[in-house]
């Protein structure tokens, strides 16, 4: 101990008598230890002829190998179980047939982002009225705004973002008066896309199962070598 | 072979040449005349059994003998007092997947000590005194036997047997402050324990009672 903080210690116990007490046991305990018996060994472990050899242990295949082979093959096994797993999660490992599919899938604008296109047919009275001011005499038909679609019936015209194709409620929900023309030709392509990507539209487009299982074993390989080289570190050890 | 037999006295048995990794020659009876007793010591506390005692060093000395080339030429005390330490722990290990109660009437316990010249009473030292010191002996020896296996090892290396912290390290295979941790959580149960004991003691751990 450091003059300086030797002489903190010493003041600092003749201000704390419990402190000087718990030094005087620490002390006395400290010293009884030290004169603890260590008296001779019972009897002389000297050997009278050298020891035999120990028993030479059959090579096991499991131990057997240096080192570095276990680090080796565990690091192999965990760049390749890295590599597959990111694969996996970018969705690289989608077989091809789906990957168009993916691709409509992906490209089509989102429900909001669609503009109104549909176009109605003039209901009866409008029909009457520009009749009407189509009459002799008159200055000529003059513009007739197109009606706006009613909310609630707008369609989009490309399978859903959501991968679902259009339900037939808005379909039926549509006024008599309009046509619904694009909403069942929208149908109509959701119908298609789903018929020819059927996996992709259950949603069954997810890595095949021999990748899942070659990441299994990867991670299993990678745990029998990290298991491995733990016994032999043990082992070398003793 | 003859470096080793001018180095260690091999007047009180054969010679018995090995070698270490760095190539230098030893005298492996002269190796174990030097540090059996204090290997014995640890493995009599470890084990608190005689007899086991006695198994487990004449194993680690066996076992020393066939690695000896392994020996790296650095501190050949704590490389032995290492394999002791081992085999004591595989000893414990086995222990308490296999508990065994001895039939054996040889000494076993830490009162069977066989009587050394510590324990013989001084000409300046009163008869209360010394039943005093030996009963302190006792309640630290029963202390010790009731320590976790690793602080019992580090205090007995340390403060029993006077090794260093850097020694105790290489002995423990474990880190500096892994020593200094044990022996500081050892000393603190020891205390503890000696406090908690009968009136016999010290006045030192008698004046909390």
């Amino acid at each position: 101990m450091p003059p300086g903080r030797r002489q903190a210690v010493a003041a600092a116990l003749e201000r704390c008598q419990v402190c000087r007490q718990e030094l005087d046991q620490l002390a006395a305990m400290l010293s009884a230890m030290r004169r603890l018996p260590n008296g001779p060994a019972p009897r002389s472990f000297v050997f009278a002829a050298p020891p035999a050899p120990a028993p030479v242990a059959r090579a096991s295949l499991f131990l057997g190998a240096p080192r570095w082979v276990y680090a080796g093959a565990v690091s192999v096994a965990a760049v390749l179980l890295a590599a597959v797993v990111s694969a996996d999660l970018t969705g690289s490992l989608v077989p091809q047939d789906h990957a168009p599919a993916m691709r409509s899938f992906q490209a089509a604008p989102a429900p909001g982002e669609l503009a109104p296109q549909e176009t109605a047919v003039p209901d009866a009275g409008q029909t009457q009225g520009l009749m009407k001011s189509a009459e002799p005499g008159s200055n000529g038909p003059e513009p007739v705004e197109s009606p706006q679609p009613e909310p609630g019936i707008a369609v989009p015209l490309a399978p859903p973002a959501q991968g679902t194709p259009p339900s037939s409620e808005a379909l039926e929900t549509a006024p008599p008066g309009l046509t619904p023309a694009p909403a069942q030709e929208t149908a109509m392509n959701a119908a298609a896309w789903a018929d020819e990507y059927p996996s992709v539209a259950e949603g069954q487009a997810t890595t095949p199962l021999m990748w899942r299982v070659l990441e299994g074993l990867l991670a299993l390989a990678a745990l029998a070598g990290l298991t491995a080289l733990a016994f032999k570190m043990r082992r070398e050890r003793r | 072979m003859t470096a080793a037999a001018q180095v260690f006295n091999c007047a009180n048995h054969a010679p018995l040449p090995v070698h270490d990794r760095a190539g230098n020659d030893y005298c492996y009876n002269c190796v174990i005349e030097n540090f059996q007793a204090p290997a014995f010591g640890l493995a009599r506390r470890m084990l608190n059994d005689w007899a086991m005692a006695e198994d487990a060093v004449q194993e680690s000395f066996v076992s020393g003998y066939r690695a000896f080339s392994q020996f790296r030429g650095q501190n050949i005390k704590a490389w032995i007092m290492r394999i002791v330490a081992n085999h004591c722990r595989d000893i414990l290990r086995s222990r308490r997947a296999r508990p065994t109660v001895s039939l054996d009437p040889l000494p076993s316990g830490p009162d069977d000590v066989t009587p050394s010249a510590a324990e013989i009473p001084s000409a300046q030292e009163s008869p209360e005194d010394h039943a005093e010191r030996q009963e302190l002996r006792r309640a630290i020896e029963a202390g010790l036997a009731a320590l976790p296996a690793e602080q019992k090892m580090a205090l007995v290396l340390v403060d029993v047997q006077g090794f260093s912290y850097d020694e105790v390290a290489l002995i423990m295979d474990c880190s500096l402050g892994t020593v200094k941790s044990r022996v500081s959580r050892g000393r603190g149960s020891m205390r503890d324990y000696l406090r908690a004991t009968g009136e016999l003691l010290p006045s030192q751990f008698r004046q909390d009672k």
